[in-house]
């Protein structure tokens, strides 16, 4: 009998994962421990182990589609074995996932339930999104089921629907192009069409070179990214963001990791500027706990401990898995799980644990020579500290030129709840404390 | 029958234009129905008629009946006017019941006629509580009188109204038309008693078994009964023998029974003949056989003229059909 | 304010329609001398002697000859002791009562109204615990009403006795002895039939109920209030004709809609409702339809498969939490 593979179900709120990449094709011989495939969720893209030898006889669930958990998406087994006959799990547009939504506050999106051309939406969000002029497609549903609600499409900002040339060329001719019956943008020879080739100007405008001709195939970006977008896009409109910078000098931060890296290289352990800042971050936190909350439906919620996320690059793109409870923490401690965390990140073995409850998040760009950049706030956090290159800057020190370790820091907090007073105050402790690293003793 | 009985001329003569007006507007409906212009179902009373003339001639007006699936005869009798009757029977606007009804639902409530019932055994409890009303509750002499068959007498609701009609003393008269067929079977195959007004022993209420082939006694019997009635004593049950001469429906093909035996009976039994037997041998020729002649070819035309009139009128308005759903 | 039970308020409406009119009598099983099982006629044969008649177990008889007395001129009231014991008379109901106006062509009218008790007690069981109502939502010809409250059941069957149609009026068991507020006398509006009630506005969804059903809705408005879920609840009163109109209004309003009543969920009341609304409010919908009815089995004895059977406020809201 073969062996079924299924989707795995790599956390609780977890419902279903599309298929990154399969290592192997079908007809290639496979042993347990192999990473077979890797599997992206909304949070994470996971590498997937192999749980028996054999020859992979029939892959069900494509690179790209999306399946149940627990749902077979391959067979293992002997050469020639017959597998059983059936579809792919492959997910119909009616067997959708409910919103893999992780707290009440987070307005995440539902991983699309609709591949096929029918959305699943109630009857009169599809009244509303027919009177609006969207295309269901576009329109996140957060319904039961994945399903398109009528709030979902009172909320929805629709994207541009008509190119920017196809636009311009639909006033000049006066063609109305909500009115064109275009599956996806409106390009330039939709409009070109509506108008009529045959009049003079189109002609002209057909004949000359056009920003369309200069285009690509568009190409359907990966999980990772869809997510990245989705959640950053959400923030934008969440979030109603203020970025304040300023400088610390971080002479006593690198005199502090000078003396500290040995012995922890000797527990194994790598330490970096960005344990200190976590450590650091968690203290102010405590001290400021309106920017360790949540805000949602005018209720704020604090909350009891300092879970500093850092941003990991991935790949193409960017991870924010945290270490809980920093605040109560030792920096060797911190600098373990930080490390640990990355290391999971790079090799796909995060969990939904790493990847939720964050609190706050640290991103750093130092590295790249970046001063200054106003970062977005990770939901349902209300702040995001950015780092930035330290650059040896002459400063006036008791009014003489020196030159220091200059670095900024870039926080953008949330102005629903956090004034520039507080902000500035956060920040300015922040300082004291990276200059004055004894401060975090007493 | 009391043998010192005096009837008039007019009396008897109406009795046969009566049973005539039956006899003839049956034949037309049979025939227009044979000839595929009449929808639906309808029940001939050819041969009964003598029943419906002698019942109706001890009525009043205001006093009610409530008739059966076969109820052209009663209606005819209780004094509705043909040219509606035939006008309903058609599914004309201008019929008593507007086209709504039909044949099995005819009714003429100015004067009394509660309507056919499709449903046999329906119009026991209807006219038992038509006569629990005229006592109880609007105190008039009004009395209330069902014809039922054989075959209906099987129902349970028979028994019902029977029973309260005996408990109270109600003003109504159960009239049984025995014409010996509950539809396609002969009444003793369904059926332990010999008449039918044996089971009204059994609910204390006088039974009499009368010829219903001859409209005196049927008047007569009927005649005591509303009188009982009025005076507050309660209900009759009246058994008149006859013989359907039909078969079930107009339509019938009658496998049941013998066509030539069926003719037979109603050579020896027809009340129309019978009456003109009885004017001549027993009555003194009260009512002359000429005069009988006449009375036919005057029935004959007014047959005709209903039919005309059917005829001429339209059906009702289709944008109507919501009309009388409810008392608005 | 006055205050009294719902049994108490059919008797002041029986009383008031009597001394008003004396065409109208009552008629049914164990009224004149017991005043009603459920004590609804207490006191009424005394006050008016005569007037209400202890009938034989003949349903055929008290309901068939209530037809026939009202096509005479009388306005009768048929009890039928148990909404159960219908089965008896159905043709009296569906082939003579509802019948009657039309197919005599308006030559008559019915002007009866009939009571019939109905619904679960504890322990009633199989025959004596039914709700039939929607039976006779299918029979055109005949009006169904079913009060849920005192004040209703007064001003409803008053409004029942004064029609010219025949009138089904389903009564509630439990209600009877429910107290509720009634206004003054000289306060009391009529009933117009056919016209429902918003007895508490919302804006999230709209519960449909009626009779006992009230309860569950009531109650699961409350429950769903404390989750941020503002339900409007609408008292249908009259199930044939049903007030469209309001039930309407309300659907697009809250775009949700559900229907709660105890009698069975198959082919009930609540079924003909939400058909309405596909059929003609789908544009508005945002969730499905809900319906919430007594299971398809017949009303069982022991407690425990009793509760089953039962609606609660709980079970209402729990279903309609799941519309969002």
């Amino acid at each position: 009998m073969a062996t079924e593979v299924l989707m795995p179900k790599m956390g609780l709120t977890m419902t279903e994962g599309t298929i990154e990449e399969w290592k192997f094709k079908e007809g290639d011989t496979v042993k347990k421990g192999d990473i077979l495939f890797s599997v992206a969720t909304d949070k994470l893209t996971n590498d997937v182990e192999c749980e028996a030898d054999g020859v992979l006889l029939k892959i069900l669930l494509p690179e790209g589609e999306t399946g149940p958990c627990k749902s077979v998406i391959a067979y293992i087994g002997q050469p020639g074995e017959a597998v059983p006959g059936g579809s792919a799990a492959a997910v119909p547009a009616a067997a959708a996932a409910p919103a893999a939504v992780p707290t009440a506050a987070v307005p995440v999106p539902a991983a699309k339930a609709n591949h096929g051309a029918y959305v699943l939406a109630t009857p009169r969000a599809k009244k509303l999104a027919k009177d609006k002029g969207y295309d269901l497609h576009d329109i996140p549903g957060t319904g039961p089921g994945g399903v398109v609600v009528a709030k979902d499409v009172e909320s929805f900002v629709a994207g541009p629907k008509t190119s920017p040339m196809a636009a311009k060329l639909a006033a000049e001719l006066g063609v109305d192009t909500s009115k064109l019956n275009v599956q996806g943008r409106v390009m330039k020879a939709d409009v070109l069409s509506a108008a009529g080739v045959g009049t003079p100007a189109a002609a002209e405008m057909a004949a000359s070179e056009s920003c369309e001709s200069n285009d690509l195939p568009p190409v359907k970006v990966n999980a990772l990214r869809r997510s990245i977008a989705a959640n950053m896009t959400v923030s934008w409109t969440t979030s109603p963001r203020v970025t304040y910078t300023r400088p610390v000098d971080a002479g006593a931060m690198k005199e502090m990791r000078a003396k500290l890296k040995d012995t922890l290289k000797e527990q194994g352990i790598k330490l970096t500027f960005n344990h200190i800042l976590m450590k650091v971050a968690a203290q102010t936190l405590m001290e400021f706990p309106d920017v360790n909350a949540s805000f949602a439906d005018n209720m704020l919620t604090r909350h009891r401990h300092a879970n500093v996320g850092l941003a990991v690059a991935k790949g193409d793109g960017l991870i924010v898995p945290n270490v809980k409870s920093c605040d109560t923490k030792s920096l060797a401690q911190i600098a373990k799980e930080t490390e640990a965390l990355i290391e999971a990140t790079r090799s796909g073995k995060l969990s939904m644990e790493d990847m939720t409850g964050g609190t706050f998040t640290i991103s750093s760009l130092g590295p790249y020579g970046i001063t200054s950049f106003s970062p977005i706030i990770n939901q349902p956090e209300l702040a995001i500290l950015g780092v930035c290159d330290m650059v040896d800057t002459p400063v006036a020190r008791n009014g003489e030129v020196v030159i220091r370790p200059m670095m900024n820091l870039s926080l953008t907090a949330d102005h629903r709840v956090i004034d520039g007073v507080m902000a500035a105050q956060f920040l300015k402790r922040m300082a004291e404390l990276l200059e004055n690293p004894y401060l975090l003793l007493i | 029958m009391p043998n010192n009985a005096v009837y008039t001329k007019e009396f008897a003569a109406k009795l046969y234009e009566t049973m005539c007006t039956i006899r003839k507007f049956e034949e037309c409906v049979k025939h227009d129905f044979l000839a595929g212009e009449i929808p639906g179902f309808t029940h001939s009373y050819i041969g009964e008629e003598a029943i419906a003339t002698g019942v109706c001639a001890a009525l009043r007006d205001d006093d009610v009946i409530e008739s059966t699936h076969r109820g052209h005869g009663h209606c005819v009798a209780k004094g509705a006017d043909v040219n509606r009757m035939m006008a309903e029977i058609f599914g004309k606007e201008t019929g008593l019941c507007k086209g709504r009804g039909g044949s099995m639902h005819i009714a003429d409530f100015s004067i009394g006629m509660l309507g056919a019932n499709g449903v046999v055994g329906g119009g026991y409890n209807l006219a038992t509580g038509a006569a629990l009303a005229f006592k109880n509750v609007l105190k008039t002499d009004q009395v209330a009188v069902v014809f039922f068959g054989d075959g209906a007498s099987n129902r349970g609701t028979f028994h019902e109204a029977m029973n309260a009609a005996s408990a109270w003393k109600l003003p109504v008269i159960f009239v049984n038309e025995m014409n010996c067929w509950a539809s396609t079977t002969p009444y003793r195959t369904t059926c332990n008693v010999e008449n039918i007004s044996d089971r009204a022993a059994g609910y204390h209420i006088p039974g009499v078994v009368v010829n219903g082939q001859d409209p005196f006694a049927v008047y007569e019997a009927a005649k005591a009964a509303v009188e009982r009635a009025r005076a507050g004593e309660g209900p009759t049950m009246i058994e008149c023998k006859t013989y359907r001469i039909e078969g079930h429906f107009v339509g019938d093909p009658e496998l049941y029974r013998s066509k030539e035996e069926t003719m037979k009976i109603f050579h020896d039994t027809d009340p129309l003949k019978k009456f003109r037997e009885k004017m001549a041998e027993s009555m003194n020729d009260l009512v002359t056989s000429a005069e009988c002649d006449e009375i036919d070819a005057k029935v004959d035309a007014k047959i005709k003229a209903a039919k005309e009139f059917a005829m001429a009128s339209k059906q009702p308005d289709a944008s109507e059909y919501m009309k009388f759903v409810y008392a608005d | 304010m006055r205050k009294m039970t719902f049994a108490q308020a059919t008797l002041e409406a029986m009383a008031e329609e009597m001394k008003k009119d004396d065409k109208v009598y009552v008629i049914g099983e164990d009224i004149a001398r017991q005043g009603g099982v459920f004590g609804q006629f207490k006191g009424l044969s005394q006050e008016f002697p005569g007037r209400v008649i202890d009938s034989p177990i003949s349903e055929t008889f008290i309901i068939g000859g209530g037809v026939g007395a009202a096509m005479v001129g009388a306005r009768p009231v048929v009890d039928m002791h148990f909404a159960d014991f219908v089965g008896v008379c159905m043709d009296e109901i569906l082939n003579q009562m509802a019948k009657a106006r039309y197919m005599f062509g308006g030559q008559t009218k019915v002007p009866l109204t009939m009571r019939a008790p109905d619904g679960m007690t504890f322990g009633g069981a199989a025959q004596h615990s039914q709700s039939l109502e929607a039976f006779f939502i299918h029979i055109p010809g005949v009006v169904v009403v079913t009060p849920s409250n005192p004040y209703d059941a007064k001003m409803v069957l008053k409004a029942s006795i004064e029609s010219d149609d025949p009138v089904l009026y389903f009564e509630n068991k439990i209600l009877y002895k429910e107290k509720g507020e009634m206004p003054e006398l000289e306060d009391e509006e009529p009933y117009t039939i056919g016209k429902a009630k918003v007895v508490r506005p919302g804006k999230d969804v709209t519960i449909v109920s009626y009779s006992i059903g009230m309860k569950a809705a009531k109650g699961a408005a409350e429950l769903l209030a404390k989750e941020g879920i503002e339900a409007e609840v609408i008292d249908l009163i009259t199930l044939s004709p049903w007030d469209r109109e309001t039930v309407f209004e309300s659907v697009k309003k809250t775009h949700r809609l559900c229907v709660c009543h105890e009698a069975v969920k198959q082919g009930g009341v609540g079924a003909e409702i939400a058909a309405v609304a596909a059929e003609e409010l789908l544009m508005e919908l945002d969730a499905p339809v809900l319906r919430f009815g007594a299971p398809f089995c017949p009303i069982p004895f022991a407690k425990s498969l009793e509760d089953m059977v039962r609606i609660t406020p709980e079970k209402v809201a729990e279903g309609i939490k799941g519309m969002f």
